[in-house]
Order: structure tokens, then sequence, then C-alpha cells
């Protein structure tokens, strides 16, 4: 029974999640976590989410999940910097380009990756919802649960900040 | 930054995201439009506000590994064979719950029959007329008890002849002012 009702209810989310997981967490390993909990969730949930809000719910769900895990590892990373500096933990950049990316100029792409988990929240979730996703403000205002003034302001000041740690490599790019 | 009076760089700047998503109203983008075509700092801005959401836009949607959802599947049947279990167990329970009451019940008609006897007539009555509804409802229990069990032979042979057995015991008991509440199994049939 499983297996027949497994495709239709879970299968077809799995890489929406994990795309949006991967960008939050900036960690691959941790977004396949995440992403296995949430369809798991969506599973246990299914008599309850009507297929035309699964999407919905999943993005709140997958954005709820990655910060419960942000949120943990800077605990982690408390327990274990005995001299604690707020300002190091602040936003936790995984994937940061490595030696290889950056002799090749640092390709955009990657340093963009590694911007977005610089932004702090809700920016982060606001940008990656809006570009990612392609979700107008009314529905980023649905997911998150926040006020469609504070969605204007969280992208407006997530892209302005992007702007600043990309610089002049976006000159040139439009 | 050349200054206008409509908007101020300051203002037509903090616009420039929902400008280039196509969320702003016609009076602000008027505004804000009206504020580019003199300001080459916020036309720069607006440039890199558009070259951000193009880079923004190509980042690659990403593929999960491939067994991930074999994963979650196994999971998801064991979750489900686990809660099959649990039922099971449940169902398990009633008939013996449901055994156990009526092994009570009869244990309580006995006693009854049994001190009744040394009781004075009217409080003798008045003890079977609320005995008699409250075994009846119990025995009602029973039933439903044995056909939640979904274990049609001790419900048939042991929960529904027992319970029956003990109302109608009751019942003439009450009717015929005697013999006590009691439980016959010559009644169970």
């Amino acid at each position: 029974m499983v297996d027949e009702e497994f495709s239709g209810a879970v299968a077809g989310h799995q890489r929406r999640v994990f795309t949006f997981a991967s960008y939050l967490l900036g960690n691959r390993a941790e977004a396949e976590d995440v992403t296995q909990e949430v369809l798991l969730r969506l599973w246990r949930h299914r008599s309850r989410v009507p297929e035309p809000h699964a999407g919905a719910w999943l993005l709140r769900v997958t954005r709820n999940a990655c910060v419960d895990r942000v949120r943990a590892r800077r605990s982690r990373l408390r327990i274990v910097a005995c001299g604690f500096d707020p300002t190091a933990v602040e936003s936790v950049a995984c994937c940061r380009p490595g030696p290889e990316a950056r002799a090749r100029g640092g390709e955009l792409r990657d340093r963009l990756a590694w911007a977005l988990t610089r932004l702090p929240e809700p920016q982060r979730s606001a940008v990656l919802l809006r570009e990612v996703e392609r979700l107008s403000y009314r529905e980023i205002a649905d997911v998150l649960g926040r006020p469609l003034a504070s969605i204007r302001v969280d992208i407006h000041r997530g892209r302005r900040r992007l702007r600043q740690e990309l610089g002049e490599d976006l000159d040139g790019q439009a | 930054m050349v200054r206008r009076e409509e908007m101020g760089c300051g203002n037509a700047v903090e616009r420039l995201e929902a400008l280039v998503d196509g969320e702003l109203g016609a009076r602000e983008q008027a505004a804000v439009e009206s504020h580019l075509a003199s300001c080459p700092g916020c036309r720069r801005e607006r440039t890199r506000a558009l070259a951000l959401r193009g880079a923004l836009r190509e980042l690659p949607n990403l593929d999960p590994p491939a067994d991930l959802l074999e994963r979650v599947r196994a999971a998801a049947r064991a979750e489900d064979e686990a809660r099959q279990r649990r039922g099971r167990s449940r169902r398990r329970a009633w008939p013996a719950l449901a055994a156990a009451a009526v092994v009570l019940l009869a244990a309580g008609a006995t006693l009854l029959r049994t001190t009744a006897r040394s009781l004075p007539d009217p409080q003798l009555v008045r003890a079977r007329v609320e005995v008699t509804y409250a075994f009846a409802l119990v025995a009602d229990t029973c039933r439903r008890a044995g056909a939640l069990a979904g274990r049609e032979v001790v419900a048939k042979r042991i929960v529904d002849p027992s319970a029956g057995a003990l109302s109608r015991a009751l019942r003439r008991g009450l009717t015929a002012g005697e013999p006590g509440p009691g439980l016959s199994p010559v009644d169970g049939g």
C-alpha cells in the first residue's frame, strides 16, 4: 500500500524540497536529512494536506526544519568555541567556494550561493522563495507567516546585502 | 545622484526590488521610473538589481541523491507496518478485556445472590432494580467489545452468551421476585 500511494503523494516534491533546503542550509548532507524528514512528514500528514496546498505546506515545513538545523549548529558552535564570538556564528556559511572555484575566478553562481548562506533570516528565505521558487510576494507572506509589507522589506534588504557582497562581480552581468 | 522633489534616491532605491519584480502599484512605479530617468546612480543600481535577479534565477534546481526517495519510502513503510502492528495488538486485547468483564460480572452476580437473601424485602427489590440496569449496561458494553474485537469465536462463544445469560437471569429475577440475580450456564446457548 505504501509503495502504491507513495509516488503520487511524495515523490514529485523531492527536488523542490531538496533545492530549497540546500540553498537555505548551504550544506548538502544536511539538506538530504531535512528532505528525508520533510517528505516523511508529508507522508504522515497526507490525509490532512490537500494536494493544492502541499507546495506551500512543504516550503513552510522545510524552512522551519532548516531554521531548527541552523539553531542547532549555533548551539554546537557555542559549546565547541570556548571564546564565543557571536559574529563568527551569525551566519553559518558551509558552502563557501573552494580554492578551485576561486582559482577559476570564483564563478558568480558559487559566490552567490555562498553569499545566500550569509543572509540572516527571514531575508534568506524570502529571497530564495522569490527567486528560486518563483513565488509572489503574497505567497511568500503565506509561507513565512509574515505581513506583506515585511516581505517587501525582507526581499529589499536581502538583495541589497547580496549586491554588496557580490560587489563589482555584478557589473556587466545584466 | 540627482535629487527630485517627487521622489528621492533613498525612496527610489528602496523600491527598486519591487520595481524589478513588478510588484509596485502603478503610481509608485511611475514615480520610481520618473526618478530613474534623471538619476544615473539609481539607474546603475537598477542595472545591478536586474543582474542579481538574473543570477539568482540561474541558480540550478538541485537533484537529491538517487536513493533518497527509497530511504523515505522505506521509512514510510516501516511506520505503516508499525502502525498496523499496534492496531492488531489493540484488537487482540479487546476479547480478553470483554471476557474479563463477563467473569467479573458473573462473580458480582453470585455475590449479590448470596448476600441478597439476608436483606429485608424493600431493600432487596431496590437493589435488584439498580443492579439490573447496571448489569444490562455492562452486558451491552461486552457485546460491543466482542463485536469490535473482530474475533468471532470469542465474541460468539464467550462474550455474547455470557452477557445474554446474565441479562436474562437478572430480568427473570426482577420480575419473579426470585431467585436472586445470577448466571446460569444453561441460559448461555
